[in-house]
């Protein structure tokens, strides 16, 4: 087995970054049509990421290194679009990819949605993110690898602790969990939605307590409760 | 390969075994999965969520799962405990002062109805730091002695060289193989 290297520290958010899309690349099905914008989202991002490593590896003008140098993290709200587009494309294979590498990007900090939405700027990015995060749900019958990824994403972003998902989103990934809970075929996802939804509802009522009344929340937390009251007993 | 011998392995045989890895927080946990995985030590955060990944171990696959150690996040562990094969219990060798505190969790966690048929390795990990607590050590600190009647062993470690790893994952997949 390999020791760690000695070598320039690499940006762990980085090195996700690129071997996230790079499997997208990799991917047999992103030479279909309908994977067309995708696989330009991904290459472009890809330069970008070349580019910009290239820039934090080589010394400025008058020697002295970038601000930021020396494990510089690249801001990953900059790359999210061929993420989002993976999450929403056919083939499950690149849907949990993306999934997989949104969550280590998010747990490890790198993704954080703080900033605006550029294609709506009365959005924040976190709801896009969520959104993604939750597409690929598509009710009874989604591939069970999928939705173990997208039960991993969800808990990752609802408590990290450099992403804040209030409103609509926390709705929208409260009830992904429980409708996943209620359709997937698969035990292990059953529980896992089940333990997700349980850890998620506890920390929104600890955040509550901890912050004062976030009263947004609290109207959500029970809205959702109503929500789940009433799918259960219309099932 | 066709779909319907895919399907006939899903039925019989192929199923991949679930591992969890338990332990307190800072025991070594996410440093071993990847380690596991990748064979590389990686730069970790505290796991406050999972991560859940697919272990190749001598053309045996293995599905291993990484849960959150800090107290509060302690009580999910229950969550995960349904139709799991394995469990990798890692101990901080060098915390003496919360080597009780595992003992407890530990013991906790095999009362558990679920958790009644599953292997139980045990991992003293950082063995590379000076003066940890040894293998045997450790054996007794979490009160082993006690839990002749299950399938259990007890492995030093140290994840960050990579060392003791194979012998726990060989001892973990020939009882996996003898259970199925
Ligand atoms: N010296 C030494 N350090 C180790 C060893 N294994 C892990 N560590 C270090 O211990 C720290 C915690 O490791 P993690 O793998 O994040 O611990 P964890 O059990 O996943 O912790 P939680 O996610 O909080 O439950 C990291 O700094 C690791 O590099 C080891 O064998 N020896
Ligand atoms: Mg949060
Ligand atoms: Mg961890
Ligand atoms: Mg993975
Ligand atoms: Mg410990």
């Amino acid at each position: 087995m390999s020791e760690l290297s000695n070598g320039p520290k690499k940006s762990i958010g980085n090195m996700f970054l690129r071997s996230g899309i790079e499997k997208i690349l990799a991917d047999r099905d992103i030479k279909r049509k309908e994977n067309l914008q995708l696989k330009k989202a991904c290459e472009s991002a890809l330069e970008e990421l070349k580019a910009a490593e290239e820039q934090d590896a080589s010394p400025s003008s008058n020697g002295e290194h970038l601000p930021d140098a020396g494990g510089t993290a690249v801001e990953a709200d900059r790359y999210f679009l061929p993420f989002e587009l993976a999450c929403n494309s056919k083939s499950p294979k690149i849907v949990i990819t993306a999934l997989d590498c949104l969550q280590k990007l998010i747990a490890y900090g790198h993704l954080t949605g703080r900033g605006a939405d550029i294609s709506n700027p009365e959005r924040k990015l976190i709801d896009r993110i969520v959104e993604a995060i939750c597409a690929p749900f598509l009710g009874q019958g989604t591939d069970e690898t999928v939705l173990l990824q997208l039960i991993k994403a969800v808990l990752a972003v609802v408590l990290s602790t450099h992403c804040e998902v209030h409103g609509a989103s926390l709705i929208l990934a409260v009830r992904t969990c429980f409708n996943i809970y209620l359709t997937s075929k698969s035990p292990i996802n059953q529980a896992t939605a089940k333990g997700t939804l349980t850890q998620v509802i506890n920390t929104v009522f600890g955040n509550m307590e901890k912050f004062g009344n976030i009263k947004d929340d609290e109207t959500i937390v029970r809205e959702v409760v109503e929500v789940l009251v009433s799918n259960t007993i219309s099932n | 390969m066709g779909g319907v011998m895919s399907y006939f392995r899903g039925l019989f045989g192929a199923r991949e075994m679930r591992i969890l890895i338990l332990g307190l927080d800072g025991a070594g946990k996410t440093t071993i999965l990847y380690r596991l995985q990748v064979g590389e030590v990686v730069t970790t955060i505290p796991t406050i969520g999972f991560n859940v990944e697919q272990v190749e171990y001598k053309n045996l696959k293995f599905q291993v799962w990484d849960l959150g150690g800090q107290t509060s996040i302690r009580p999910y562990w229950r969550c995960y405990y349904a139709n799991t094969d394995a469990i990798i219990y890692v101990v901080d060798s060098a915390d003496r002062d919360r080597v009780g505190i595992s003992r407890q969790e530990l013991a906790t966690m095999l009362q558990e109805d679920e958790l009644q048929g599953a292997v139980l390795a045990v991992l003293a990990n950082k063995q590379d730091i000076a003066g940890c607590l040894t293998e045997t050590e450790v054996y007794k600190a979490l009160g082993l002695d006690a839990l002749r009647n299950r399938t259990i062993q007890i492995f030093k470690t140290s994840a960050s060289k990579g060392e003791g790893l194979d012998p726990a994952m060989d001892w973990l997949a020939n009882q996996l193989q003898q259970k199925k």
